[in-house]
Order: C-alpha cells, then structure tokens, then sequence
C-alpha cells in the first residue's frame, strides 16, 4: 500500500527510521499545473511569441543578420530577466515566454542569414542555442519546450547533413534502407539514451538542485522522442516525385515506423514515471506516425501492408509471450 | 497518486540523501513494480499490435492489388473479420482478447466498407464511408464494453461530420437530411458540437448517477474529455467560420453568423455552470478557454484597423492576457477543487 498523501509519506519515512520522530509534514505544495493546461499556455505563449516577432521585424526592419540577431539577444534578454523578476507571477510568466520564443525565432532568422540558410550548419547553431537556453533560464516550461526544439534541430542537422546537401533534397535521392535505419538510429538513439538515463539516476538528481533542470529536460526529452520526427521527417516525401514507374524505392518511407516504436518507448518511459498526460500524448503520436507512413512516397501500398502486417504479428507475438507470465496469469485471476 | 513535482518539493524541503529519495519513491508508488512494467508493456503490445494489424488491411484495400480478384480481396478481409468475431465469442468481453478481437473486427468492417465503395464505384462521398461504418459498427463497440473501441467509434463518426460539414457534399444522407433547411455552414457545424455534446452529457449523467456501473466503467475521464474536445472543436470552428466570412462593410456577421456566436456563447456557459456545480474536472473550462482565445484572436483579426502591425500587436497582446488570465483562474480551480476534493 503506497502513501497517498505528503502526511502519510512523512509518517512512512518516520516509521523507517529516515527522519526524526514527531516530523510536521511539510506544508502543502502548490498544485502541479495539468497538461491540458500547460499546453493551452505554451500554444498562446508561442503563438504570442510569433506574432512579437513579426511585430518588431514590422517596426524596426532589420535587413541584416546582425541587426535582427540584436532584437533576437535582447528580446532573450528581457525574457530572462522576466523570468528571474518574479516566477510566481503567471502574467509575467507568459509575457516572458513570448518574448524568449520571439528572441529564438529572431536569434534563429540571423543565424539562418549568417549561414545562408544552410541547412545542417544552421540547424546545428540552432540546436546549440536551445542547449544554452535549456541551461539558462529558470523557468520549467521554457526549458521543456527549448529541450523540444534542440533535439529538432538536432534531428534537422543529421538528416540534412547526412542524407541530403538540401532542405527538401532526400526524396529526390533515393535513400537505401541501412543509410535511413542507421541515421534514425544516430537522431533518435541518443535521446532515448538520455531519457533512460535520467529515469534510471531519478532518485539521485532529485536529491540534488539538478532536479529543477533534470525534470523538465527528461519531459521535453520525451516528448520531443514522441513528437520530434514529425517535425523533422522529409516532408517532400508527401510530394508526387515523377511518373509512377519512374518511382524508385526510398527507404526514409520506414521513419514514421521507427518513429512509431520511438513514440511508444516514451509511452512506455511515460509509465515509468507514472505520467499518464505523457502516456497519452505518446499514443496520439504513434497514430500520427502510422497516419504518416501510409502518406509518405517511396514506397507501393502493398509493401507499406506487408510491413504493418509483420509490424502487428511481431508485436501480437511479444505482446502474448509476455501475457502468458505466471505473474500476470495471477493478477489478470484477481 | 503524489505527482513528481510534489515529491520533488518533498524531498527539496527535508533536503534528502539519495538512498532515502529512493525509498521516497517506493514508498509514494512512483515507480512501477516489474510485474506492473510487464502488465503495460503486454497491453500496449497487443493493443499495438492489433491496430498495426488493422492499419495493414486497410492499406492492403487501398493498395488495389491487381493480382488478387474482386472476390479474393472480399474473401480475405471477411475471413479476418469472421475470425476476429470468432475470437470474441470464445472469450467474450471484458476478457482481454474478446475486446481486442472485437477491436480488429470495427476496423477490418471500415476497410470492408472501402473496398466495397472502391470495387463497385457506388459513387458515394468519403463521409459516408465513415458515417456507415460508425453506424453499422456501432454494435461492435457496445459488445466490446471497452473505452478504446468507443474513442475509435466517436473518432469514426467525427470524421464523418467532419467531412461533412467541412466540404459539403451534395449526396448521402445528411444531405438529404438538411438540404431541404437551406442551412449555413455555420449552423451544420453547430449540430455537429450538439452531436457531441448529447454524447458528453449522457456520459457525465451515467458517471454521475451511476458511478459504480458497468457503463461508466467503459466512460472513463479521459473518454469523457475526448468527446468534449470533438465538441468544443466543432464549435470553435462555426465561431471561426461566423466571423471569417462575414459581409464585412458595417458589420462583421451575418444574422445566421451572429446567432452561431449568441448559441455557442450559450452553450460555453452551459458547459461552465456544469463544471462548476460539479466541481470536479477543470479540463471543460479549460476547453471553454481555448475556444475564447481562438474566437477572439479571429475577431481581432478581423475588426482590427491600422495596417498589419496594429494587429499583430494586438494579437500578441490579447494571446498574452487572455492565456494569463486564463492561466490565473484554471490554477485557482484545480486548487480549490482539489483541496475540496480531499475535505470530502
């Protein structure tokens, strides 16, 4: 029977000895913020931060990368020091998070214009900044979204860099099997390695001031891991290439797949932290990931079925194997 | 269940070693045993496999194969689909398998339905695919007594209204329904949310009424949400549309426009006072928030004089107000409810 509550938690601890007798459990934390409410604020924040930026390009016109990378630093500027001034106040919360999303944007269209929009090198400097920004501000939904948009540059890089010289060039290409498994693998396996990470040394940054980072990092981690490939995938691939026989096998077809499994793995590090909202929003990206393999070109229909078909039977098989343990046989009975 | 962000404050107040944040852990239930790990991870595997399973026929339909015939490709999915009800009547819901089966059958009669519209080119719009597989599945969904094939049934028949009242076919039986009231876009939509929201209330009143009950146990909150959010989505869009395509010289609505704004008002407030007297689940008035912010960045967008940087500056400034004041009220909420909560 596990404590249900802070008073009984403390009663728990008492009782093995952890801490000493006649403990006050400690005063009641404030309410954790639901998902459907820190999504509904992160959109408008965004959204904001969006239309901050148009404003300020409308207002000052900055023709040159240098200009526009001075409205981005300073725009991040105040939102740091919005977020420092007062971190319980949630209008200052949300004005701070528009400016920080309208200062990256900016930051991100001079680094683009210094670059000359390459795409790896771009993408690359852009995932850097987010690294800098996870570090730097001390807000918890500022470093989850920056944690979600590093590791979207950083997917944009390697598949950019790796696959193809150009933004939209890797549906042109045709793309064997081992080079779009193996660069997956590259973008994706890092960041499940340090989720699982983080999820396995949870008890120890806890016990540290690193939790406030750690845990807003292994959120955006997860649902970065979830979501990110849908925002990097080549989505040139939804374009017709040619005459049908023309068509040649392009097998960036099976990223959505791999994308599927990546998203149900977060589930599945989601249940590890008894997180049902990212449960949830796992199973909503495996449904668009599959949504997405039947869209995308590169390969017929028919090979498309085949590949789900196996997909299920594999997954029916394990699913079974691990059904059929005693252990579970026991708890199904009760 | 204690959420992570309390135990963290729980462990930050007691400034707590590691081997005790461990037992914290274990002690509060915030980690799953292995057998706990298996049970999810068996579940997830069989509903994943299944839905893959699924996914493949129905792509395998849309595949058009030439080299098997009309009555192989018939032959093939109806021996799924008899196989799976086999399944079913073997072991029949809630056992897991029976429900799973039951699952696989509502998506292989969708992919049946398909072939059929592409074999015989009956001519028929895509939302009447989906309007018939959500009627003629509907006693798949009952039988299966199970939240997920009841998401996969609403999702069905949303899609269906969707694609209704999004492009507005000329054929099929809701337009034979309407056609004859002439009715706007705007009021099409607004049934679509009433759809919704009869399914919504009729799930809150069993949750209420009867909480303990077989039906409510295949209704659970999240079911519940879902349904709503269809809701609130359809009449968002009939405020988007209301405003959006006005006449735009002298006023911004039409008549039929402004009474979908007055009716959604209405109904908004509706789903409030419910919230409210319930007191229960802060996500309806969420919801209520969301679609304040979107109709109101749509009017702003629309009434706003002064040239594209007087709007984009009013845009930001009302997405930030209206999601801190928004923000403010939603906290308090989840505060005072709770606390109520745990008093009774």
């Amino acid at each position: 029977m596990s404590a249900q509550n802070l008073s009984a938690l403390t009663a728990a601890l008492v009782q093995h000895g952890h801490l000493p007798p006649d403990t006050a459990p400690p005063p009641e934390a404030p309410p954790t913020r639901p998902w459907f409410i820190a999504l509904l604020l992160g959109i408008a924040g965004w959204l904001a931060g969006l239309c901050s930026v148009f404003f300020l390009a409308l207002v000052f016109e900055p023709k040159t990368a240098g200009s526009l990378g001075m409205i981005g630093v300073v725009l991040l500027a105040v939102a740091f020091g919005l977020y420092v001034a007062d971190r319980n106040n949630s209008f200052l919360d949300q004005l701070a998070l528009a400016f920080s999303i309208a200062g990256q944007l900016a930051v991100a269209g001079a680094i683009g214009q210094a670059t000359e929009w390459k795409p790896a090198l771009t993408a690359s400097l852009i995932a850097i900044l987010q690294g800098v920004l996870v570090l730097a501000m001390p807000n918890s939904l500022a470093r989850l979204l920056s944690t979600m948009f590093a590791c979207a540059a950083w997917a944009i890089a390697i598949r950019t860099g790796w696959l193809s010289g150009g933004w939209f060039g890797s549906a042109r290409a045709s793309v064997g099997f081992l080079p779009a498994l193996l660069a997956w693998l590259v973008i994706w396996t890092p960041v499940a390695a340090a989720a699982w990470f983080l999820i396995a040394r949870e008890a120890a940054w806890m016990a540290t001031a690193f939790r406030t980072l750690a845990r807003p990092v292994l959120s955006g981690l997860l649902i970065a891991l979830a979501f990110g490939s849908l925002a990097t995938a080549p989505w040139e691939m939804f374009d017709d290439f040619g005459p049908a026989g023309a068509r040649r096998m392009n097998w960036l077809v099976i990223w959505p797949l791999l994308s599927a499994a990546g998203a149900m793995l977060a589930g599945f590090l989601a249940y590890r932290l008894r997180h049902t909202g990212l449960i949830g929003a796992a199973a909503v990206a495996a449904f668009l990931h599959a949504v997405m393999f039947y869209y995308l070109l590169g390969s017929t229909l028919l090979t498309k079925a085949a590949i789900m078909a196996v997909a299920g039977v594999v997954m029916l098989a394990i699913g079974g194997m691990l059904w059929r343990a005693p252990s579970l046989q026991a708890r199904e009975a009760t | 269940m204690m959420n992570r962000k309390q135990l963290d404050a729980f462990v930050e107040h007691y400034g707590l070693p590691e081997p005790v944040v461990r037992d914290v852990l274990e002690l509060a239930g915030a980690r799953p045993s292995r057998s706990d790990e298996s049970q999810f991870l068996s579940r997830a595997l069989l509903l994943g496999g299944i839905l893959s399973l699924a996914a493949g026929v129905i792509f395998f339909v849309a595949a058009n194969w030439d080299a098997l015939k009309t009555l192989g490709r018939f032959a093939l999915l109806e021996i799924v689909l008899v196989a799976a009800v086999v399944v079913a009547l073997w072991k029949p819901p809630p056992a897991v398998h029976g429900r799973l089966a039951l699952l696989a059958a509502f998506f292989v009669a969708g992919a049946l339905f398909a072939l059929f519209g592409q074999t015989y080119q009956t001519g028929a719009d895509v939302y009447e695919l989906f309007l018939t597989w959500a009627v003629v599945a509907l006693p798949l969904a009952l039988a299966a007594q199970w939240s997920a094939s009841w998401a996969a049934w609403v999702f069905v028949l949303d899609v269906a209204l969707a694609l209704y009242c999004g492009w507005q076919p000329r054929g099929g039986p809701l337009f034979w329904l309407f056609a004859g009231f002439g009715m706007e876009k705007t009021i099409l939509l607004m049934l679509a949310a009433f759809t919704n929201l009869v399914l919504w209330g009729g799930a809150e009143a069993v949750a209420r009424l009867r909480p303990a009950s077989a039906v409510s146990r295949q209704l659970p909150d999240w079911l519940r949400r879902f349904v709503l959010a269809w809701a609130i989505f359809f009449g968002t869009w009939a405020g988007v549309v209301a405003v959006l395509f006005g006449p735009g010289y002298g006023s911004i609505l039409t008549p039929d426009g402004a009474w979908t704004l007055v009716l959604w008002a209405g109904v908004l407030a509706g789903i409030g006072v419910h919230a409210f007297r319930t007191r229960r689940d802060v996500f309806p008035v969420a919801m209520i928030a969301g679609s304040v912010i979107v109709l109101g960045c749509v009017i702003v967008g629309r009434v706003m004089r002064g040239g594209e940087t007087a709007v984009v500056f009013m845009l930001a400034f009302w997405l930030i107000a209206s999601s801190t004041i928004a923000g403010r009220l939603l906290m308090s909420l989840v505060r005072n409810w709770r606390t109520e909560a745990r008093e009774t």
